[in-house]
């Protein structure tokens, strides 16, 4: 087995990444037009391509679009809010870890998708309780991410900067802060993707056809539109992923810096 | 140590035969021709960005050159040769952090030799690099200069007839580093192994060396080969107090710096009436 | 001498301030992390008196109730599980665990495929990238079209969702093997088989771990989500039951068990991870 390989270059992969997809649909296409894969309700790429774009040229679904998102990102803040504090806590003091870590363990592994209906009912309709789903599931990975950050600041930097006669509160804001920023940064990068996905799931089953996945959900109950499931799926899916491209690239542009850190 | 009747096989030499590499528009390596004697201890010393590494994995097969050839016992390689061993420089990387210090070092006798003569080559190999006693331990138990130790008892339990180190010593600090040294010779002289090292150390060039491949800078070429006279064994106070080991190490600084040496167009006895 | 009798007295002392240092600790490791868990049952219990939502909120110890007198039972011949637990939990679970083992194996298996071969992860990242992207959920009345109700479109949407993580940190975990790596392995000639068992995957081991608890914890949501419908039995589909029934101490019991199973899950998931990657917590920690 040969594990030496020559990296490819950048421009190679993203030529290689469109052929891989383009190819890959077109693969799909042919093999569902000669039947050599049957069953009804297969996801034909030239039609699913077909209604989404149509679907993007659509005001209506636009509307719903940012009604995703406003969803996802007010769920996303107050996450970020609620991990990046207790979590920095958490991990900057020994007594408000052992205060919280028994309660962390025990409502962590709770799916915010099952919760979701009980907020529902305690208020009722509107952005909200979807908004919340969404922070619940976010909560944690920022959470973590920050508790780590708090925790494992590089003691020669401090003591750096002791040396230098900066304050504790010096300290605070110019050594520990900035050293614990990029690793709640990643935390939020990986909540943010978490989000929006739990934002769709959370208006499909129970949002009652508001978003995106208000859409899909409406769409689902005629089987013959499957393709626009299909179509808004995969439209949330490339939101997904731009909003991935999106925070990667915030990550390199604030954080750059943070590749020469000790850890 | 047991006296064991297994073959040892003869050391192997080398040849490199106008060795180029070009990597696109980046001409690496120019044009290397130098022989590697059987049974000897080569150095090659460069300036960095010289392609040392480049040359080492064309000779150890890992690499194609672009022109020239490696010959190994007189026939040009295809891939790795047989009875090759390598030593690389981080010993983090190379051993396996998941494996015991006996399961690395019989990593590569897995292939060909049957378990009871593995554990003997294995335990014959960790005493002869001075690590007898260790083999349950994980690499990373263990300091640097330990776990650069379990490199070269992996590549002996091979049996080379050509042992291949790249800047083995160049991670460890300067007191392991002297004992590493001196583990080498001594090996090389038990085993008779051709042993070919590649270093950016002057002195440890000439300490260790029968012959000193220099270098130049990239597109590198050859720039001297000078044999080196030292008694063996060496030592590393006496040795480094001889003249001609500070001359060898004086004329090797100055081709590196690019600069040619008047003194060493005489034989290196006679340079005693230069300059220090 | 007199410096050595006086740092005797000096540790005696300190043993005996720390043997009361150490006991104070003690008594604050265990209640403090008490604290908070029941000041959260308290609020529960207020909310479940409140006027306006309280019908919603089902008070703690009736939830405790009936959650013991649904899912446990004394007698060992139903392996001490209650009706519901027999009925609905383990079904769930099965689900659960054979949509799991599918993505591990695919995933895995894939994962390392296309880790190995820069061209071939070249071709399919973007696949990936998109595929982790999606809201598998969406896609429920999809399976349910193509693959007709009963276990097997619930296995298949739990695999398809869970796949995803498992193979991006496979395919991430084989790439980082490293040149070193590599290089050891042309130079000694290591066989394929070695190659792939001792090299290959004990070095992509801690990724593809993280990978796996993601797909863990995602898994048992997605086996909620997919009992939401077209469902005759779990738990996913006693939320929805007891929820249309108005049994809100039923529909809180199904949280409350939700967030146990996610809980021994975890400890589990730790256990293994503890021997299995035993020595990459050494490597790390010497990397400090």
């Amino acid at each position: 087995m040969q594990l030496i390989h020559e990296p490819l270059s950048r421009r190679n992969e993203v030529a290689l990444g469109i052929v891989g997809v383009l190819g890959s649909a077109l693969v799909l296409e042919v093999l569902i037009r000669l039947d050599i894969i049957t069953g009804s309700g297969l996801p034909l790429p030239s039609a699913v391509a077909d209604q989404a774009w149509g679907l993007l040229g659509d005001n209506d679904f636009w509307t719903q679009i940012f009604y995703t998102l406003r969803e996802w990102m007010l769920g996303l803040l107050i996450a970020s809010v609620v991990g990046v504090v207790l979590g920095g806590l958490m991990g900057a003091s020994r007594t408000v870890f052992k205060l919280f870590s028994l309660t962390v363990e025990i409502l962590r592994p709770l799916p915010a998708i099952a919760v979701g209906p009980l907020l529902v009912l305690l208020i009722s309709d509107g952005m909200l309780p979807m908004a919340l789903t969404v922070a619940i599931a976010c909560t944690w990975p920022i959470l973590f991410n920050s508790m780590y950050a708090a925790q494992a600041v590089d003691p020669v930097a401090i003591q750096t900067a002791r040396t230098l006669h900066v304050s504790p509160l010096g300290i605070l804001a110019q050594i520990r802060l900035p050293a614990a920023l990029p690793f709640m940064f990643t935390g939020i990068r990986v909540a943010a993707s978490i989000g929006l996905i739990v934002a769709v799931s959370a208006e499909l089953l129970f949002g009652g056809g508001v978003g995106i996945g208000g859409y899909i959900l409406l769409a689902s109950t005629s089987a013959s539109n499957l393709d626009a499931v299909y179509a808004a799926t995969l439209v949330a899916g490339v939101m997904g992923v731009l909003v991935s491209i999106l925070f990667a690239a915030a990550d390199r542009l604030l954080f750059g810096w943070k590749v020469g850190l000790a850890q | 140590m047991t006296e064991h009747k297994t073959e040892r096989s003869a050391p192997a030499s080398l040849e490199l035969e106008g060795i180029s590499k070009v990597y696109g528009t980046n001409r690496a390596i120019d044009d290397i021709s130098a022989k590697v004697p059987a049974g000897e201890v080569t150095v090659i010393v460069g300036p960095s960005g010289a392609g040392k590494t480049t040359l080492l994995r064309i000779i150890s097969g890992l690499d194609t050159p672009t022109t020239g050839r490696v010959l190994f016992d007189g026939s040009a390689i295809k891939g790795v040769p047989d009875g090759l061993a390598m030593v690389f420089q981080d010993y983090s990387r190379s051993l396996f952090p998941w494996m015991r210090v006996e399961d690395n070092v019989a990593f590569p006798l897995r292939r060909g030799v049957e378990k009871g003569e593995r554990r003997r080559r294995v335990l014959e190999a960790l005493q002869a690099v001075g690590l007898e006693g260790k083999e349950r331990l994980y690499p990373w138990q263990m300091s640097g200069g330990m776990q650069q130790r379990v490199a070269i008892a992996r590549a002996l339990a091979c049996q080379p007839r050509l042992l291949v180190m790249d800047e083995p010593y160049a991670s460890v600090d300067a007191q392991t580093r002297a004992e590493l040294e001196d583990l080498l010779l001594t090996i090389q002289a038990r085993l008779n192994v051709t042993v070919l090292v590649v270093t950016h150390d002057i002195d440890e060039s000439v300490y260790l060396a029968d012959n000193i491949i220099v270098m130049s800078k990239a597109p590198s070429t050859v720039a001297e080969v000078i044999q080196v006279g030292l008694a063996r064994p060496r030592d590393q106070i006496a040795t480094k107090e001889e003249s001609e080991f500070v001359h060898v190490r004086a004329h090797v600084l100055r081709l590196l710096r690019g600069e040619s040496d008047p003194a060493m167009t005489s034989a290196p006895e006679e340079s005693l009436e230069v300059g220090a | 001498m007199s410096a050595i009798v006086q740092n005797k007295t000096a540790v005696a002392g300190s043993r005996t301030r720390t043997r009361a240092w150490s006991a104070r600790s003690l008594v604050s490791s265990l209640l403090l992390p008490l604290i908070v868990p029941a000041l959260l049952v308290l609020l529960w219990w207020m909310g479940s008196q409140s006027e306006v939502k309280g019908l919603f909120i089902a008070p703690p110890l009736d939830v405790l109730d009936r959650t013991v007198s649904d899912f446990l039972s004394p007698h060992p011949g139903d392996f001490f599980l209650g009706e519901v637990a027999r009925n609905d939990l383990v079904p769930s679970l099965w689900r659960a665990t054979l949509g799991f083992w599918l993505a591990l194996v695919v995933g895995v298996g894939l994962g390392i495929v296309l880790g190995l071969r820069p061209v071939l992860a070249a071709l399919f990242q973007p696949l990936v990238h998109l595929g982790r992207s999606l809201p598998t959920p969406a896609l429920i009345g999809v399976f349910f079209l193509l693959f007709g109700t009963g276990d097997w479109p619930k296995v298949l949407l739990i695999a398809f969702g869970v796949v995803w993580p498992i193979l991006f940190n496979t395919i991430d975990g084989v790439q980082g093997i490293g040149m070193a790596r590599a290089h050891v392995a042309a130079v000694f000639k290591i066989p394929s088989r070695d190659v792939l068992f001792r090299i290959v995957l004990p070095g992509a081991a801690p990724k593809i771990f993280a990978g796996i608890r993601v797909a863990l914890s995602l898994s048992l949501i997605m086996m909620v989500i997919s009992e939401l419908q077209k469902a005759k039995n779990g738990l996913g589909y006693l939320l929805v039951y007891d929820q249309r029934n108005f049994d809100y101490p039923g529909f809180w019991t199904v949280l409350v068990v939700l967030a146990v199973v996610g809980i021994v899950l975890n400890v589990i998931m730790i256990q293994i991870e503890r021997r299995v990657l035993a020595w990459h917590r050494g490597v790390t920690a010497q990397h400090d």
